[in-house]
């Protein structure tokens, strides 16, 4: 923790980079800290709560995105397959873009929109109540105290998110190919035909990072939070727009890695 | 003052502000352990900047605050993770900061989870006395959204003195406060001084609560970003050289108690 720093005004004279390293380094001090702490149980409740709101209360807009989605791809591709009598195709490629990607993007794009919006401006309003000063005085260090709980919570709570969205999207996708005729079984049976269970964990592992890096771009944006009626306001949305770029720049990156290895 | 004088907050040429711009440049104090001290000035001459670098969330840019002779905050040094002498201070900020998310008791038991582990029920008992000190007992499970803004600041001052604190720094307790609960107020910084010959930093406007309450004063000038004068408060009022002092505590006590 670094008790005495600034905490004037959001735009530091700092590279926006060494910024994000500094908190990431205090992130992990603090989470190596929380390993050896005597009572991480009297936490848990804090975190429970946190989860619930990231990730249980989610779970309806997550699988309405899911299911739209899948409808609507599987629809077009569809209609195009359907010149060449190949629609039974769609059940292939609904369940292998789901499960690869599709599921991930949708649930890190409600995680961002519900989840690090609420982060930023939860804490941005501790910030300027002067909550965060008060805790330091206390000695008690708000990146361990706040950030924490709300990573872990939406690093877990995505890839759960994630499995929401691709069974929503596999409904989506039925739906479409019932009306073309096939069946449950025949659906079901095309679906997993190009992907493996190694896919499924490498996604939902990405789930887990993405999550995390979602949960911290909105802790972080709060934190940042500065002075005035609009600085919630502003930090509320930077965290959302923050969080949705550093999350495609992952997935970007996950997918050269992914290649390049073979996979 | 004998010789006796332990001191307990020390500036030493401090200049405190944010980024490059000093609000109030060259503070130096020294306050007396069992000493109530208050931070005087104009609304926005830096009282709460000054007492913000006083207890470490404001890096100085030049100088330095010692604590019990041991240098807290240094200008151009990288300061400690968790200062041990953090557990020496209480402070209540200018709106009270409670966390909103937590019922008057839970925010109480906060500053224990610096401490080594304790029963539950035993931190809940020290909590409750403090909340009964400040008239709270009532309200213990209500979430500060549910009480009024004085009730706050009176519950931050419970917050702030449940680890019984060296130094009490208080950010205008008794500003917005009726008379009664302000003069309640007077009464327990005084009993709090009394029993454990606590440090007091205060920042008020109150004349009534400073004369009751301050043994000294500093005076900071907005315009001049200086402190103008420091001394027990009579003496500010009666015989200070500097106007704007003596305008501060003018008409209603000075020229008064001047006329009979
Ligand atoms: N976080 C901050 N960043 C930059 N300037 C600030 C900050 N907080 C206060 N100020 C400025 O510092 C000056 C002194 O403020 P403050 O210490 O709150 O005054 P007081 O408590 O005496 O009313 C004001 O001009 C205010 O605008
Ligand atoms: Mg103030």
């Amino acid at each position: 923790m670094k008790l005495r720093k600034n905490t004037g005004p959001a735009v530091s004279r700092r590279s926006a980079l060494a910024g994000a390293a500094e908190f990431c380094g205090r992130l992990l001090a603090a989470a190596w800290r929380a390993c050896f702490a005597r009572d991480m149980r009297s936490r848990l409740p804090d975190f429970a709560g946190i989860f619930l709101r990231a990730g249980a209360q989610a779970v309806p807009v997550t699988m309405l995105v899911g299911f739209l989605l899948g409808f609507i791809i599987a629809y077009m591709s569809a209609a195009m397959l359907n010149k060449f009598g190949a629609e039974i195709y769609v059940a292939d490629l609904i369940g292998l873009s789901l499960v690869k990607e599709l599921g991930t993007i949708v649930a890190a794009i409600v995680l961002a929109a519900r989840s690090a919006s609420a982060f930023a401006a939860e804490i941005g309003t501790m910030v300027v109540n002067d909550e965060i000063s008060a805790m330091r005085t206390m000695g008690i260090d708000p990146v361990g105290y706040l950030a924490l709980p709300r990573i872990a919570a939406g690093a877990l709570a995505l890839p759960l998110l994630s499995l929401f969205a691709d069974l929503a999207g596999l409904a989506g996708g039925y739906l479409t190919l019932s009306l073309f005729g096939y069946s449950a079984k025949v659906f079901l049976a095309n679906a997993f035909e190009f992907c493996a269970a190694g896919d499924l964990v490498t996604s939902l592992a990405k789930g887990l990072v993405f999550g995390a890096a979602i949960s911290a771009a909105g802790c972080r944006c709060g934190l940042e939070t500065g002075r005035g009626a609009d600085a919630v306001g502003k930090s509320t949305t930077a965290a959302v727009v923050t969080s949705l770029v550093l999350f495609i720049a992952m997935d970007g990156m996950f997918a050269l890695l992914l290649s390049a290895s073979g996979a | 003052m004998g010789e006796e004088r332990e001191i307990a907050l020390e500036t030493v040429g401090l200049d405190a502000g944010y980024g490059a711009a000093a609000v109030q440049r060259d503070v130096n104090l020294s306050i007396a352990r069992g000493e109530i001290f208050v931070l005087l000035g104009g609304s926005g001459c830096g009282k709460s900047t000054v007492m913000r670098t006083m207890v470490g969330l404001q890096p100085p840019l030049r100088g330095c605050v010692k604590l019990f002779g041991e240098t807290f905050a240094e200008a151009g040094t990288e300061p400690d993770e968790t200062p041990p002498l953090l557990r020496r201070i209480g402070v209540m900020f200018q709106n009270g900061a409670l966390f909103g998310s937590k019922t008057l008791l839970e925010n109480c038991a906060v500053p224990f989870q610096t401490l080594p582990a304790r029963p539950r029920a035993e931190i809940d008992e020290i909590c409750m006395d403090k909340l009964r000190a400040v008239g709270l007992a009532a309200f213990a499970g209500h979430y500060p959204s549910q009480i009024s803004g004085g009730m706050q600041k009176r519950a931050a001052i419970a917050r702030a003195l449940v680890l019984d604190p060296d130094i009490l720094f208080l950010d205008e307790p008794s500003a917005g406060l009726d008379p009664v609960t302000s003069a309640e107020l007077d009464d327990l910084i005084l009993e709090i001084r009394d029993r454990r010959r606590m440090t007091v930093v205060m920042v008020s406007h109150e004349l009534a609560s400073i004369f009751a309450v301050a043994d000294r004063a500093a005076f900071f000038d907005r315009e001049t970003h200086s402190t103008l004068d420091v001394g027990a408060p009579a003496a500010l009022r009666d015989s200070s050289p500097h106007p704007a002092v003596r305008a501060f505590f003018g008409r209603r006590s000075a020229k008064r108690k001047d006329d009979t």
